[in-house]
């Protein structure tokens, strides 16, 4: 068979091809090194994209708007994320570890809201509707019998904006919309456009009292359909054990969160709606299940993962300066740490830090956690800890970083597994490196060793 | 007619983050993906949801970009309105600026069609949406992925390296 070109290769990593071309690429990937090479480093490729334009994310924050100094009309069209609370609280968010981030980001955009709400109970009551992006768009096409009164609120704000526009650049124009929602809200309850903004069960005063995706039941839908919170439990289908460290998704939202370790996990707020659950796990075929009413009671749903066709340990990174040199290198060492295969087990990277961890044996574990160093003073004073030879390291290539890294097959460590969690740390051009793991520390340094060489 | 409140519940935030991503700017994000709900509601039933309105929120953005000169001036005075209430950031938050600004930078080297071809995906489209959305053919929408993929992370590294090799001159 022909080698596998990058598009398909991508393709199937990303889940897109029919059941025969997939097992075919699979076939030719477990069978040919050149394309589990690529393999490898397509899944690298990927990884390390989705991290960049995570870091866009971060919208420039040259310029925070101080909250005393704005007019309470002002005030209103504040959005919660200006806020230079909420931005701290992102701020450390983005510090914190991978998982921290995938399960609370959730959480932080509902605490956000509701920060945002508890501020503008203090406003004006009217006005408050229209505090939040959410709750402009969501006051006027509420409710399916309304719809055609609701038709009628956009319609009517898009002509006077669009004959303003004219004159005016379009940031001003949006603020009129929010302006003339205010003005409607307050005039009348009679008023078709009004009733619409303000019948109940919204009273435009609970909309801005609560995060909006809670408060705005949609008409028609039961309680059970209300936005809610989505369970459940992602276990291996093969050993039906739970599976840690998955990515659950609700999918086209930003609703997500990490399975802890027994591979449970929930996510709130979630919408009503058709949607589907995606679940990501390196190692596994991603699995979307339909959300279905069921699914969304106190049991919860559960999705079994099959493990991936190539798993990572077939992934071989061979190199023509392999073992032997390292075991030479740490001479304390003991020869089954520096030979044994490294085999990765899991890998996730967020937020600019990375985490891999690497199977040195059966039970034997070691995670490598790089992140940026985060203060240049604390460069400064690892950068004097640290001796010569780390720094003198090669700047290992983009793609290869991300790669999954496996040593040969060889044979398994003698033991180790009862020494206590012990740690290295290092640094390498401006990233800190902390290796973790139940063994001696001369095994740690030798494991170091190995993968500084096959970064290389 | 097409359920409006449910397509904004369900779209709004990737389609926000998908903005935000491509424009480098937040509230003007929310602004195309506000108009292109009120679009939403004028159009009715949509068969493609999902790509329909990323297409369409796409081709606001082209649309802006034209009236960009006029922008500029407005944006302008906006700032020089919020400058005056300026609060220093905290260096944490300079390290980050830092790190989204060559983000920015590296996403700004791709062609615009593997640009948002690649924002698309990262908000889950799949490769059929993303090639409605974009008029490409499904059959290469891998390979527009793979060459994005390749072209991002090479250029954040070579700029990382740059970025890298100036801090050091600067240094010594």
């Amino acid at each position: 068979m022909q080698h596998l070109d990058e598009g398909t290769i991508h393709a199937w990593l990303d889940g897109e091809l029919s059941p025969d071309e997939a097992s075919n690429v699979a076939a030719h990937a477990s069978a040919c090194p050149e394309c589990a090479a690529m393999v490898a480093e397509a899944r690298g490729l990927v990884a390390a994209s989705t991290r960049i334009l995570t870091a866009l994310d971060e919208v420039p924050g040259s310029v925070i708007p101080s909250v005393p100094d704005i007019a309470p009309a002002q005030t209103v069209r504040r959005r919660w994320y200006q806020r230079t609370d909420v931005r701290a609280a992102a701020a450390l968010l983005l510090v914190a570890g991978t998982s921290l981030v995938v399960v609370q980001r959730g959480a932080n955009s509902s605490a956000s809201r509701a920060m945002l709400a508890t501020d503008d109970k203090g406003q004006a009551t009217p006005a408050a509707g229209a505090a939040t992006p959410e709750s402009r768009t969501f006051a006027a096409p509420l409710r399916k019998e309304e719809a055609k009164s609701g038709f009628a609120v956009p319609r009517d704000q898009t002509a006077q904006a669009n004959a303003m526009a004219d004159a005016q650049p379009r940031r001003l124009q949006a603020r009129d919309e929010s302006q003339l929602l205010k003005e409607e809200a307050a005039k009348s309850r009679a008023a078709d456009v009004a009733s619409v903004l303000a019948a109940p069960p919204i009273s435009v005063a609970r909309v801005g009292a609560a995060p909006p995706m809670v408060t705005a039941p949609a008409e028609g839908r039961t309680g059970a359909n209300a936005p809610g919170v989505v369970q459940g439990r992602v276990i291996d289908k093969q050993s039906g054990k739970g599976v840690s460290q998955a990515q659950v998704v609700i999918e086209g939202t930003s609703l997500d969160a990490a399975t802890d370790k027994d591979g449970n996990f929930r996510i709130t707020n979630v919408p009503p709606g058709d949607q589907r659950l995606r679940v990501r796990r390196i190692g596994y075929e991603a699995a979307a299940i339909p959300l279905s009413k069921e699914s969304r009671d106190a049991k919860g749903a559960t999705v079994a993962l099959t493990p991936s066709q190539v798993a990572l340990a077939e992934v071989v990174v061979t190199s023509a300066e392999n073992a032997p040199t390292v075991a030479t290198a740490g001479a304390a060492v003991s020869k089954a740490v520096a030979e044994a295969p490294l085999r990765v087990v899991r890998a996730d990277s967020t937020g600019g830090v990375r985490r891999i961890t690497y199977e040195v044996s059966k039970g034997v574990e070691v995670t490598l956690t790089e992140s940026p160093v985060q203060t240049a003073l604390e460069r400064d004073a690892v950068r004097q800890k640290v001796a010569a030879p780390q720094s003198a390291v090669a700047p290992a290539d983009a793609r290869q970083r991300e790669n999954v890294l496996s040593g040969r097959a060889a044979g398994a460590v003698a033991s180790a597994a009862t020494v206590a969690p012990n740690s290295i740390t290092w640094t390498e051009r401006g990233r800190k490196f902390v290796l973790t793991g139940r063994l001696a520390t001369k095994d740690l340094e030798a494991i170091k060793a190995r993968l500084i060489k096959m970064k290389r | 007619m097409s359920d409006v409140d449910r397509l904004f519940r369900t779209y709004n935030a990737a389609l926000v983050r998908y903005l935000t991503r491509r424009l480098g700017d937040r509230d003007w994000a929310e602004e195309v993906a506000q108009e292109t709900f009120l679009r939403a509601l004028r159009q009715g039933s949509l068969t493609n949801e999902r790509a329909w309105l990323f297409a369409v929120a796409t081709n606001l953005v082209r649309d802006e970009a034209r009236k960009a000169s006029r922008q500029r001036r407005h944006l302008a005075l906006l700032a020089e309105e919020e400058r005056e209430t300026v609060v220093e950031p905290a260096e944490s938050t300079l390290e980050r600026a830092q790190e989204a600004a060559l983000a920015r930078k590296a996403v700004d080297t791709l062609a615009e069609r593997d640009r948002l071809a690649l924002l698309m995906r990262e908000e889950g489209l799949d490769y059929s949406e993303i090639a409605e959305a974009l008029e490409l053919s499904p059959g290469s929408v891998g390979t527009t992925l793979s060459r994005a993929r390749r072209r991002l992370v090479e250029s954040y590294e070579a700029l990382q390296r740059e970025r890298e090799a100036r801090e050091k001159n600067a240094a010594s």
